[in-house]
């Protein structure tokens, strides 16, 4: 009974409760925050803040450490490599056959991060990571038999062959001069970075970093020229160990050694969850790089957000966990999925990456000689390549696999420009490619087939006289999209091909014959596959053309190309003579039928259109190669 | 027994070392980490090659550099465990062990919540076999049991993140969708209670009229931007739970039981203001336990004064509603906090995230909040939680309702019934033990599974756990990493058998572990 009264007695105190927080509980809504943080979209992982390390050399680790440095020279949205001078200017000090210095000035009242002065000192490590020679003679090991003290990936490139002793600093410590032992082409691309010296002393030195000043910095920078120059074996090996290892942090915060956070760029590193994200913020001294937009909504924080899954990260923009979604392989329905989102911009560009498809004239490197119907320089082969060119169904890998996600796009005719430029246009039509574009497949098809039927009087769509044996990387959706729309196009010319798609396509797994496909098995007489690009050099695709060219796999050769290759690729060129050089080689490969680029493959970038000025760059660090223009 | 263990963990080395040269091999042989340099046009990439070939020891055949991990692994024998670096850098145990408390944050609480709610639903749907709450759970469990993850997971983020954040800018329920709330509400609560037709259909109505109408005052009170529940909320909620726990565990006719657990749930209501004062803003994990401490406390003072015997069960009763009663307070803590969490920069009203581990932009004071960064953690951990136990409860739902089925139509029931016990102490004391018996060989492999993490959940939510570090093993060519995470799985696979098998005979008196 007692229970039951208890029980009564709540109800109604319950009730009148009830109603009296109905009416007190009456707010107004909470106000929406204003943004001052943007977040980008990584698709993988960042591991280190150090991205020349072998082990952390991800194009991930790159992008998200470029707002923290800047440099010489930086890459727009137009592939320009544009100068920094508000960091510094270079400029060729002496250009003879056997000495080629240049000089590299510092901008004075510049600062890193934590306040130390920077100057021409900070730019010596990039001899360090860069010259073999150096690695050997100051006793960190060479890097071409053994792992180096500074386990860099910049080992074995062209600064490293030719430079010429130490770089030479001046009296005031703001210029440096490199000498080569010829003229170098690309050589703005040799430029040295800056890294805080200073922080690779005083860590080698197990400073905590929460109590120097900048007299100890100023001291550490002094320690590193001079081990730097006396090639002080042990305490390069102290810091070869520091930038090899330490740079790769799990987590950043509060406990982490600030002196692994430097930074001359327009923001730094404050905290970084491992697997999950960075977040970056302004750096208050920066002066190294352009100038921030003056604006009254800036972008205080950048946060790097990984996210592996395409679908996560489009529902994550779509939820406004992230501002800045990129894709380099896109398919339509993201394309589709994305347009659909409101308040989200898309936009496509180009990529930095495009495809070609070679046909098998002569022997590879390990001499393996083809004999398919492509092989060597008679009439007939050269008909048939010919034939197998103007079957190519281009326009229909670019209406199909493209064209879905960038409406503008077109087939690639040379891989000597990039589509869209004067050059390009120049290149196209002066070497004879643009005849692959002129009229209708089924018109380029009829020519083929007519070009095969001098040989092979019967051959029509329905009995096929020429097999040839293809090679592609069969692991991938999109190459097998195109692979099948191969053989069915070149049936109608007459041809059958035997069609293998090989995941290890690219490496020569069983040493030559049999076994696992690839390339490098003389019985392929078409290949095709992908080419990324990362820099803009003088020498590109060259390698491609070039007979013992390190991209040439179909063996094809001729001592032309070989001259005007070696010529883009080491001696310094006007434009005129760059252009003319590039076409003339494009021009023997049409001449010649070897092969032909397909496409450059799109890129997708969505974003919220709340910010302002984002624009992809296709070669280097994407979307955030502009962030001093960035605003909300 | 001491024999047995020894030639069973005997055993388990053995399939351990064939195992991991047989997965060792197979994944080294499996890709070619030279390939990524096929489509690169770097000018040093004769030097990259030959550093990728040194770092990675390319030049050892697989089945000889499989001795040359195992070196570093057997020396874990003697405490020198060294299972390499990966190829970002990291030694393989670091890696490994930031992993396993992500993926145990990630995991634990959905198996927990899977496990009782399965068990709880499969059990109801057997004591109510044939019913309609049996064939639309029946259904919903097949229904979940068979839908891909990544699948619930872009469902659950396009309506609870997305849409529901949507909502929250304008957050008010038009009257259908109440409506609608409230009818499956009142399906799913009648359903649960049974009874007859006519009483069937009362609770049906009362219960959609209780829900429909909660979401109405939701709306006008402006809950969802402000939400709390009040001393009233935790009053209703403390009492209800009261309810339950005594039919559960005494049946509501035993009044001293009924007074000991309504005590104290009066005894919590009453505690709210003065918790309020403990779980202050500067308050930690020690408040929580402080208050925790109190109403058990008050619990078992109020147990040992209702009725001078069997004391027991009454204290028992009174600690679990005293338990179960003070979670709501903390549920209230932490609903305090909402407003401040809505209109912070790193959240900026986006309060449901689709993925992450937490928001990576808290300021410190923010972070050294306990309520606050707590809040954070629980809204990322709803939807993965949710996601996992949508579809791993299906299991157990089919597994416990089958067991208890079986328990029923046992002599030993026929029996209880017999000698006049009435339904309750059937069903809980005899019924239920007997039917968990065979859900215990699962229970312990499932826990052992949690370590290997969720490897599509993992990557869809964009958690860092063992899952995503197994999936970046496979991705990038890393076989310490991948050996590192297969030789744990399976030293624990193999061992939650040991432990299964020998648990089995320490619950189940009818089975012995022969010597």
């Amino acid at each position: 009974m007692k229970s039951r009264s208890l029980l009564r007695a709540f109800s109604v105190a319950a009730t009148a409760a009830l109603a009296a927080t109905a009416f007190a509980a009456v707010g107004a809504a909470p106000a929406s925050a204003t943004q001052s943080t943007l977040t980008i979209l990584s698709t993988g992982d960042i591991t280190s803040l150090n991205s020349g390390t072998s082990a952390g050399n991800t194009a991930y680790n790159a992008r998200a450490v470029y707002p923290t440095g800047m440099g010489y020279t930086y890459y727009d949205d137009q592939t320009n490599l544009v100068m920094n001078t508000k960091f510094g200017k270079m400029s060729i000090a002496k250009n003879t056959p056997t000495l080629f210095s240049i000089k590299y000035t510092v901008v004075k009242n510049q600062k890193w991060s934590d306040g130390t002065p920077i100057d021409a000192v900070d730019l010596l490590l990039s001899h360090v990571i860069a010259s073999d020679a150096y690695s050997k003679s100051a006793g960190l090991g060479d890097p071409s038999s053994e792992t180096p003290a500074f386990d860099s990936v910049g080992y074995g490139g062209a600064y490293g062959s030719h430079v010429i002793g130490l770089p030479v600093l001046s009296a005031d410590h703001y210029t440096l001069t490199v000498n080569y032992d010829q003229p170098m082409v690309d050589w703005q691309l040799l430029a040295p970075g800056p890294s805080p010296v200073h922080a690779l002393e005083l860590l080698a030195a197990k400073n905590n970093g929460k109590s120097y000043t900048v007299d100890d910095a100023l001291a550490a920078k002094a320690a590193f020229l001079n081990d730097f120059t006396s090639k002080n074996t042990a305490q390069l090996q102290k810091m070869g160990d520091v930038w090899t290892n330490d740079y790769n942090l799990a987590n950043i915060n509060s406990n982490t050694n600030p002196l692994y956070l430097i930074s001359n760029g327009g923001y730094k590193v404050v905290s970084k969850v491992d697997g999950d994200s960075m977040t970056l913020v302004k750096n208050s001294l920066y002066k190294s790089g352009p100038t921030f937009v003056v604006t009254k909504a800036p972008v205080s924080t950048i946060v790097f957000k990984v996210i592996q899954d395409n679908t996560a990260a489009v529902q994550a923009l779509q939820n406004h966990n992230i501002d800045i979604y990129t894709n380099t392989l896109p398919k339509a329905a993201d394309k589709i999925t994305l347009s659909g989102l409101s308040g989200v911009t898309v936009q496509t560009s180009v990529g930095g990456s495009y495809s070609i498809l070679g046909l098998r004239t002569g022997a590879l490197s390990d001499g393996d000689v083809p004999t398919g119907p492509f092989a060597g320089n008679s009439k007939k082969a050269k008909d048939l390549r010919h034939a197998f060119l103007l079957a190519l169904p281009r326009a229909q890998f670019v209406a199909n696999l493209v064209a879905p996600v960038d409406p503008s796009a077109s087939t690639l005719d040379t891989d000597f420009a990039f589509r869209g430029t004067t050059n390009y246009n120049s290149i196209t039509s002066a070497s004879g490619t643009a005849e692959y574009s002129v009229g209708s497949q089924a018109d380029r098809t009829a020519r083929a087939l007519a070009l095969v039927q001098k040989y092979y009087p019967t051959a029509d769509a329905d009995t096929s006289k020429v097999t040839v044996h293809m090679l592609h990387a069969g692991t991938s959706s999109l190459r097998n999209s195109m692979a099948a729309l191969i053989v069915a196009e070149e049936k109608k010319a007459g041809f059958n091909i035997v069609n293998y798609g090989s995941a290890d396509m690219f490496s020569d797994s069983d040493g030559g014959n049999d076994g696992v496909p690839d390339f490098y098995d003389p019985q392929y007489d078409v290949s095709f596959h992908g080419f990324s690009i990362t820099a803009v050099t003088q020498g590109t695709a060259t390698a491609e053309y070039q007979s013992d060219g390190g991209n040439n796999e179909w063996g094809w050769a001729n001592s032309k190309v070989d001259v005007y290759s070696d010529k883009l690729q080491s001696d310094v060129l006007t434009d005129a003579q760059i252009l003319t050089y590039r076409t003339a080689i494009a021009k023997i490969a049409h001449d010649n039928y070897w092969g032909l680029p397909l496409y450059q493959n799109p890129t997708l970038t969505a974003y919220n259109s709340a910010v302002a000025n984002v624009k992809p760059e296709p070669i280097g660090y994407d979307v955030v190669w502009n962030f001093w223009q960035w605003h909300f | 027994m001491f024999a047995y263990i020894t030639r069973r963990i005997g055993m388990m080395l053995l399939i351990i070392g064939g195992s991991s040269f047989l997965s060792y091999n197979l994944m080294a042989y499996s890709s070619n980490p030279l390939s990524v340099f096929g489509e690169s046009t770097q000018k040093n990439k004769a030097f990259l090659i030959k550093q990728m070939i040194r770092e990675l020891q390319l030049d050892v055949p697989p089945p000889v550099r499989f001795f040359l991990w195992l070196r570093g692994a057997v020396a874990g024998l003697w405490g020198h465990l060294d299972l390499g670096k990966t190829r970002l850098g990291f030694p393989v145990l670091e890696v490994i062990g930031r992993a396993i408390p992500i993926t145990f944050r990630l995991v634990i609480g959905s198996t927990i919540l899977a496990i009782v709610i399965g068990i709880t639903i499969g059990m109801i749907t057997a004591i109510r076999q044939y019913t309609r709450f049996d064939y639309s759970m029946t259904f919903i469990s097949f229904l979940l049991f068979s839908i891909p993850i990544f699948w619930v997971a872009v469902l659950l983020k396009l309506y609870l993140a997305i849409s529901f954040n949507d909502f929250l800018l304008n957050p008010t329920i038009p009257p259908q969708v109440s409506i609608g709330f409230g009818l499956v509400a009142g399906f799913i609560i009648s359903g649960i209670i049974g009874g007859s037709r006519k009483m069937y259909f009362a609770i049906f109505a009362g219960a959609s009229v209780v829900v429909a109408g909660l979401l109405e005052i939701a709306n006008v009170t402006n809950w969802f931007l402000q939400p709390g529940l009040g001393i009233v909320g935790i009053g209703v909620l403390a009492f209800g739970i009261a309810v339950v726990i005594v039919q559960l565990s005494t049946g509501l006719a035993n009044k001293r039981s009924l007074t000991a657990g309504l005590a104290t749930a009066g005894f919590v209501t009453l505690a709210y203001y003065p918790f309020q004062l403990i779980l202050g803003k500067n308050a930690g994990i020690l408040a929580v336990f402080l208050i925790f401490s109190i109403s058990i406390f008050a619990a078992c003072v109020i147990g040992n004064f209702v009725e001078k015997i069997d004391k027991k069960v009454n204290i028992r009763t009174a600690v679990l509603t005293a338990f179960l009663a003070t979670l709501p307070i903390l549920l209230d803590r932490f609903m305090q906090v909402f407003p401040e969490y809505y209109n912070s920069d790193g959240v900026h009203g986006r309060v449901v995230p689709t993925l992450g581990q937490a928001t990576d932009i808290l300021t410190d004071a923010q972070r050294n909040n306990f309520w606050f960064s707590g809040l954070d953690l629980l809204m990322h951990l709803i939807l993965p939680t949710l996601a996992l136990t949508l579809i791993s409860f299906a299991g157990y739902v089919r597994y416990s309702r089958a067991s208890l089925l079986e328990v029923l139509n046992m002599d030993y029931i026929r029996t209880a019934r017999a000698k006049g016990l009435n339904e309750r102490t059937v069903i809980m004391r005899h019924a239920l033990r007997n039917a968990m018996l065979p859900l215990t060989t699962i229970l312990v492999n499932d826990f052992a599974g949690v370590i290997g993490g969720a490897i599509i959940t993992e990557k869809v939510f964009g958690w860092k756990g063992m899952g995503s570090v197994f999936n970046q093993a496979l991705g990038n060519y890393d076989l310490n990493l991948f050996m590192g995470v297969f030789i744990l799985g399976s030293v624990l696979t193999v061992l939650a058998n040991l432990v299964a098998d020998l648990l089995f005979g320490v619950v189940d008196p009818r089975i012995r572990i022969r010597k």
